[in-house]
C-alpha cells in the first residue's frame, strides 16, 4: 500500500494537533451546553418525541410525498386529539388535583395518628421492638425513601417538564423535518477513517433507542389505562391521577411499580379503614405487574434492548445514586447504547488487530 | 497546501445536475423517476479522499457502496505473499462495494484513491431508512441490486465452468 502523500494534499494538522483541537472543541461544547442548560430539557423532550414520532412521520411522508405536509398533518391530528381529550378529561383531572391539594394535610394528619396508634400497640405487645427502637429506625428509612420517591417529588418533576413544553412543539417541528439532514451534516464532520464505523453505530443506536422509547410509551399508556380502570372500579379517590402515575412510575424498573401502589394504598385504606382494602390494592397491583411482565412486555419489547436483568438492576441502582429519578429512568436506555457501542468497537478492534497481525506476518 | 479530508467534508458544495446525470447511469438506480432520484440524492453522503487515501480495506466490515463523482479509484487485493494485485480502476460514474448494502460481511477487496477523489456513499443504514420512508423506492433499488448480483453470479458460474473445462 503506497504511503506517500502528494505535496498538494498534505494534512493541515498533525494527529497530535487534531487530538488537542478535538479536546478543546469538546470542552467548549460542554461549556456551551452548561451555559444553555435551560434549553436542555426542551431539547431532550423534543429529541425523545422525535424518536417516538419519526416512524409515524415516515409512513405519512410515504402517503403525502412531502415530509413537511406529513408533519403538519401529524400536528393537526395530535393537537386535535389532545385538545379533545383535554376538553373531556381536564375538568375531572383539575377537580382531583384540587381535592388532593386540599385534603393532603388531612391525609398527613391521619397517617401520623395511625402510625402513633400502631407504634403504641406493637411496642406494648412486643417490648423487644421497643428496646431495639425498631419503629424509629423504620421511620428514618421510610422518610428517606419517601423523600426520594415521594408523590410530591414526582409531581414536581412533572411540573418542571410541563413548564418547558412551550418550546417543544417548535424544536420538535425542526427535528421531524430536518432530523435526517442534521444527522447527515453531523456525520459529514467525521474523518473518512472512522466514518463507516460511526455511521453504523449511529444507525444501530437510533434503531434500538427509538424502539425502546416507543415500547416504553406504549407500555406506560396501557398500564395507566388498566390501573385507572381498576381504581375507578374500586371507587378509589383520585383514580385518574394515581392511574396515570402508575404508568409513569413503571418506567423505573423494580422501584416504580411499588412507588405507584403506595398512594393508592394510603387513599383507599383511609377511605375504607379495613385491612381488606390494603389486600385488594396489593392484589390488584400485583395482578397489573403480572399482566405487564407476562403479557405486555414480551409483546412490546420483543425487538428492544436485550440486557441481562442483573445488569438492569445494577444500572438502575447506579442511575438512582448519581442521577436521582432521571438517572433511574435513563439507566436502561443508556446501558443499551453502551452495549451497542462496545459491540461495534470490539468488531473494529478485532479487524484492526487482524490487519496488524497480517502486516507482521508479511514483514517477517 | 490543500485542505485535508477533515475540512473538505464541511465546506462541500453539491452539484445537483452532475449528481443526477451520474445516478441515472448507475444500474441500481435506472428506471427511477426524477422525484425518486431527488429523494435518493438526499440520502447520499458526499466524501472527499485525497491522493493515496484508503477508502476501505479488504476484510473490513462493509457499510455500503460508493459512486465515483470525480477522480480515480483503484480496487486491489493482497496476495498470500503480501503483494498488491490490482483488479480494476474506476472513474467518474462507476460504482463499487454494492454487496455491502445487503449485510456486514467483510469487504472482498481494498479501495484506494489514486488522485484527489470525490465519492458519493449510499450505505445500508440509508437503505434501511429509505425502506421506512419510501418502501416502493427501496424495493426498486433492491430489485435492481438483485439483478446486478444475479448477473455477476451467472458470469462467475460461467468462468468457473471454463476453468474446470480447461483444467480437464
Amino acid at each position: 500500500m503506497p504511503n506517500n502523500l502528494s505535496a498538494k494534499s498534505q494534512p493541515l494538522f498533525s494527529p497530535m494537533q487534531k487530538i488537542i483541537l478535538g479536546i478543546c472543541i469538546g470542552a467548549l461544547i460542554i461549556y456551551g451546553l452548561y451555559l444553555s442548560q435551560i434549553l436542555m430539557l426542551p431539547f431532550l423532550i423534543s429529541l425523545i418525541l422525535a424518536y417516538l414520532l419519526s416512524p409515524l412521520v415516515d409512513r405519512l411522508e410515504f402517503v403525502f410525498k412531502k415530509r413537511v405536509i406529513a408533519v403538519f398533518v401529524l400536528y393537526f391530528f395530535f393537537f386535535g386529539i389532545v385538545g379533545l381529550g383535554l376538553m373531556v378529561w381536564l375538568p375531572k383531572i383539575i377537580n382531583e388535583v384540587t381535592a388532593l391539594t386540599i385534603n393532603a394535610p388531612a391525609y398527613s394528619q391521619k397517617i401520623e395518628t395511625l402510625k402513633t396508634e400502631l407504634k403504641t400497640e406493637v411496642e406494648q405487645k412486643y417490648p423487644l421492638i421497643k428496646n431495639m427502637q425498631g419503629f424509629d429506625k423504620l421511620e428514618i428509612l421510610t422518610k428517606k425513601f419517601a423523600k426520594e420517591f415521594s408523590f410530591t417529588t414526582m409531581m414536581i418533576s412533572i411540573v418542571s417538564i410541563i413548564s418547558s413544553i412551550s418550546l417543544v412543539p417548535f424544536i420538535l417541528f425542526i427535528f421531524l423535518i430536518e432530523g435526517n439532514e442534521i444527522k447527515k451534516t453531523a456525520l459529514g464532520l467525521i474523518p473518512n477513517r472512522y466514518f463507516e464505523m460511526i455511521l453504523n453505530l449511529t444507525h444501530k443506536i437510533s434503531s434500538q433507542l427509538g424502539g425502546y422509547l416507543r415500547a416504553m410509551l406504549i407500555e406506560s399508556i396501557i398500564l395507566s389505562v388498566l390501573a385507572s380502570l381498576f381504581l375507578l372500579a374500586l371507587g378509589v379517590d383520585y383514580a385518574l391521577i394515581i392511574g396515570g402515575l402508575t404508568g409513569f412510575a413503571n418506567l423505573i424498573p423494580y422501584v416504580g411499580p411499588f412507588t405507584a401502589a403506595i398512594p393508592a394504598l394510603i387513599v383507599f385504606y383511609l377511605k375504607m379503614k379495613t385491612f381488606n382494602a390494603i389486600l385488594i390494592i396489593v392484589a390488584g397491583f400485583c395482578a397489573l405487574q403480572f399482566i405487564d411482565n407476562m403479557i405486555i412486555q414480551p409483546i412490546i419489547y420483543s425487538q428492544s434492548i436485550d440486557i441481562h436483568p442483573l445488569i438492569v438492576l445494577c444500572a438502575v441502582i447506579l442511575g438512582g445514586t448519581y442521577g436521582g429519578l432521571w438517572g433511574m429512568f435513563l439507566a436502561v436506555p443508556m446501558v443499551g447504547i453502551l452495549k451497542v457501542i462496545c459491540k461495534e468497537l470490539l468488531k473494529e478492534f478485532r479487524f484492526r488487530r487482524q490487519m496488524a497481525l497480517e502486516a507482521d506476518e508479511t514483514m517477517s | 497546501m490543500g485542505l485535508d479530508a477533515f475540512w473538505s467534508n464541511i465546506f462541500r458544495l453539491n452539484d445537483v445536475k452532475d449528481v443526477f446525470s451520474i445516478l441515472k447511469n448507475i444500474p441500481l438506480f435506472q428506471d427511477l423517476k426524477s422525484y425518486e432520484l431527488i429523494k435518493l440524492s438526499k440520502s447520499l453522503h458526499h466524501r472527499s479522499f485525497f491522493q493515496n487515501e484508503v477508502i476501505f480495506r479488504e476484510k473490513e466490515p462493509g457499510a455500503g457502496m460508493y459512486i465515483v463523482k470525480s477522480g480515480l479509484v483503484k480496487i486491489f487485493i493482497k496476495t498470500n505473499e503480501g503483494k498488491e494485485h490490482e483488479l480494476t480502476r474506476l472513474e467518474k460514474g462507476d460504482f463499487f462495494g454494492e454487496i455491502s448494502l445487503i449485510d456486514e460481511s467483510p469487504r472482498s477487496a481494498s479501495a484506494v484513491a489514486l488522485e484527489d477523489t470525490e465519492l458519493m456513499g449510499f450505505f445500508r443504514a440509508d437503505l434501511l431508512n429509505l425502506m421506512d420512508r419510501d418502501p416502493i423506492l427501496a424495493s426498486k433499488i433492491l430489485m435492481h441490486l438483485a439483478i446486478v448480483l444475479g448477473k455477476r453470479l451467472r458470469q462467475t458460474n460461467l468462468d468457473l465452468k471454463k476453468l474446470q473445462y480447461n483444467a480437464e
